[in-house]
């Protein structure tokens, strides 16, 4: 072979999404080479295609380019901390003729090193037409630097809309070092269930260069339709209820062949509610739960809280993507105290957050506690908002509140993150404030 | 690995006046076509050249865009349409350099899918070592094949022209990965 290019990830849009994430890029190979078939769902102006390394949307990106446009002579520009991303190339938009992708490469040589990393891109959109509109047709060669001395681990594209359906993006590790042989077996170890998922843990055994594993898989075709590949250890496999794997081994896998782990697991999983995490609260402030796993199909959250204060306790209850973006929520709720019920709304971008019930304080009872319980359903969807429900509340032996409430956030975007803060400061929450998180498939 | 070669020409011995490609797998995602080449045109230092895809001569469904520059000038064009090719990048013609051929990259994404057109990127360009920068030429050329249809064969033409000896064209198939990094 003359070229060792190696695809490492690779995402395909089934439908519209504000943005596409990769993760763990492994730091194995020399350069990495990004193709992107793109299109945006923008419908009256024109749209670009941006890139962030490592969550860094600080001003560390410039970038030069050579431009061209039908009907309009070559230009060149000098583009500095644009948005705080990587440079943008246009993207067809709906205005571009239908079924039009862009044909985008990007290369970002030594992206592992301890310097900054300067990348080339080289980007086409077409349109059947001899000028151009919202930028396209557009031929454009640019190059940039992302300033950051940090290796490269994660790359988040994303647009002004919405990136369209079927928007494909691929990434290559290129190295210098070819495979002459298949790598080592594996050697498995614990299989975990985590609620209707499998996590399959295995060691590496790699032979070293030459003999290097390209991705690891699972593959038991006595159950399974087709093998499941991970990168690093775990490999996660989406289980039956109820249903015995016997055959669960892990192959090592490169261009010369594969070899897979000796003395298979056997494993059934009897539940499909797993738990995340498991915090305390802090006092005051605010609290955030990250790189929530997306291989779930819904989360519940369940909050046990007393305030410190006097008076009533209450928190705000919101969610995040990747894209740092704010999104507004819309709820309604009803709300009970034994002698009246109440009913609020609300909703548009200035709600950025759920209100939770209101928690017992020192007025009530000591050490009783309020509880809610908060469902997320279809928090990985990028076809859908985020549709929540929510039901808690506290009894005191001749007073209390129960509230049942419903609310959507507003975003595409998958939720990798849960954030949790105190409505009314300087009010603190007692000892014992949990938060627990669920996985539900 | 991820690229594959499917066919090649390999270093052609005498003239050819056009490279096919037939049953191109269907298996990769996306395909490269990598020119070393040069033409017989007599009457320029220059030879244009074109691509068609399974054979469809139909004109109007392909067009392109080019961004070119030749050390002196630079412009934007736009080619191809209701043409029945996408225009390639330039190569050296009989009146350039001798022993100068140009070089050519071609990348037409997702080939077999349904669901889009195919857009083409490529870069190419020679230099003829002359003062007289009308010769040599670089570009960045875009273009579109209108179809949803998956590609099946490619043609590589000379407009007319012919390869000279020591021309190559080689096709490779690139895949991509199964593992999504979320």
């Amino acid at each position: 072979m003359s070229v060792f290019l190696q695809p490492i990830y690779t995402q395909t849009l089934n439908a519209n999404a504000s943005s596409i994430t990769f993760n763990n890029i492994p730091q194995g190979f020399t350069d990495l080479k990004i193709v992107v078939s793109g299109r945006s769902t923008e419908a009256t102006l024109w749209d670009n295609l941006f890139w962030v390394f490592n969550s860094n949307t600080g001003n560390n990106y410039s970038a030069n380019q050579a431009s061209g446009y039908p009907t309009n002579a070559p230009s060149a520009d000098r583009l500095f901390g644009h948005i705080n991303s990587g440079f943008y190339p246009h993207l067809p938009t709906t205005s571009a003729t239908a079924n039009l992708f862009s044909n985008t490469e990007i290369y970002i040589p030594n992206y592992s090193s301890g310097k900054a990393k300067s990348w080339l891109c080289t980007s086409v959109s077409e349109r059947n037409a001899s000028t151009t509109t919202n930028y396209t047709p557009e031929l454009l060669q640019a190059a940039g630097v992302f300033t950051s001395t940090s290796p490269i681990t994660s790359i988040t594209f994303y647009c002004y809309a919405q990136l369209a359906q079927y928007t494909t993006i691929t990434i290559y590790g290129v190295s210098t070092v070819y495979d002459t042989g298949s790598p080592t077996a594996p050697t498995i170890g614990t299989v975990t269930d985590l609620g209707g998922i499998a996590s399959v843990a295995f060691t590496a055994n790699d032979s070293g260069q030459g003999r290097t594993a390209d991705n690891y898989s699972v593959y038991d075709p006595t159950i399974m339709s087709a093998p499941v590949y991970a990168q690093t250890s775990p490999v996660i496999v989406p289980v039956s209820l109820g249903v015995t794997y016997n055959n669960l081994a892990v192959s090592a896998n490169n261009a010369i062949g594969s070899n897979t782990s000796a003395n298979p697991a056997g494993f059934t999983s009897f539940n499909n509610y797993a738990a995340i995490a498991s915090l305390t609260l802090p006092s005051a402030g605010v609290l955030t739960l990250s790189n929530i796993p997306q291989y779930y199909r819904h989360l519940q959250v369940r909050i046990v809280a007393r305030g410190n204060g006097a008076g009533a306790a209450t928190g705000n209850f919101t969610l995040s993507g990747n894209s740092s973006g704010v999104y507004g929520w819309g709820y309604h709720s009803m709300r009970g105290n034994g002698s009246s019920v109440s009913a609020f709304n609300g909703g548009g971008a200035g709600y950025q957050s759920l209100q939770l019930p209101v928690f017992p304080s020192t007025s009530q009872t000591t050490n009783n506690f309020g509880i809610c319980v908060i469902d997320i359903l279809d928090y990985t969807d990028t076809a859908k908002f985020k549709t929540v429900r929510m039901f808690g509340g506290y009894d005191d032996n001749g007073s209390g509140v129960t509230e049942i409430a419903g609310g959507y956030f507003g975003s595409f975007e998958p939720v990798t993150s849960i954030i949790f803060a105190w409505a009314n400061s300087p009010f603190t929450y007692a000892t014992n404030t949990t938060m627990s998180i669920y996985g539900i498939s | 690995m991820s690229m594959f070669p499917i066919a090649t020409t390999g270093t052609m011995t005498g003239s050819l006046g056009q490279v096919f490609f037939n049953n191109i797998p269907s298996n990769f995602t996306h395909l490269q076509l990598r020119v070393y080449g040069r033409g017989n045109l007599s009457t320029t230092a220059w030879q244009t050249s074109g691509v068609q895809f399974n054979l469809d001569g139909t004109g109007g469904n392909y067009n392109g865009h080019e961004m070119w520059a030749n050390g002196s000038n630079q412009g934007t064009t736009s080619a191809g349409f209701f043409n029945a090719w996408f225009n390639s990048p330039y190569m050296p013609g009989n009146n350039s350099l001798a022993n100068t051929f140009g070089i050519q990259i071609i990348d037409i994404l997702d080939y077999t899918n349904t669901n889009k057109f195919k857009t083409i990127r490529a870069i190419g360009g020679f230099d003829d070592n002359n003062t007289s920068t009308t010769n040599q030429r670089i570009g960045v050329y875009s273009g579109q094949y209108r179809s949803t249809n998956a590609i099946t064969s490619i043609t590589y033409n000379v407009a007319g022209n012919t390869f000279i000896a020591g021309s190559r064209v080689d096709l490779y198939g690139i895949a991509v990965s199964n593992a999504t990094g979320v």
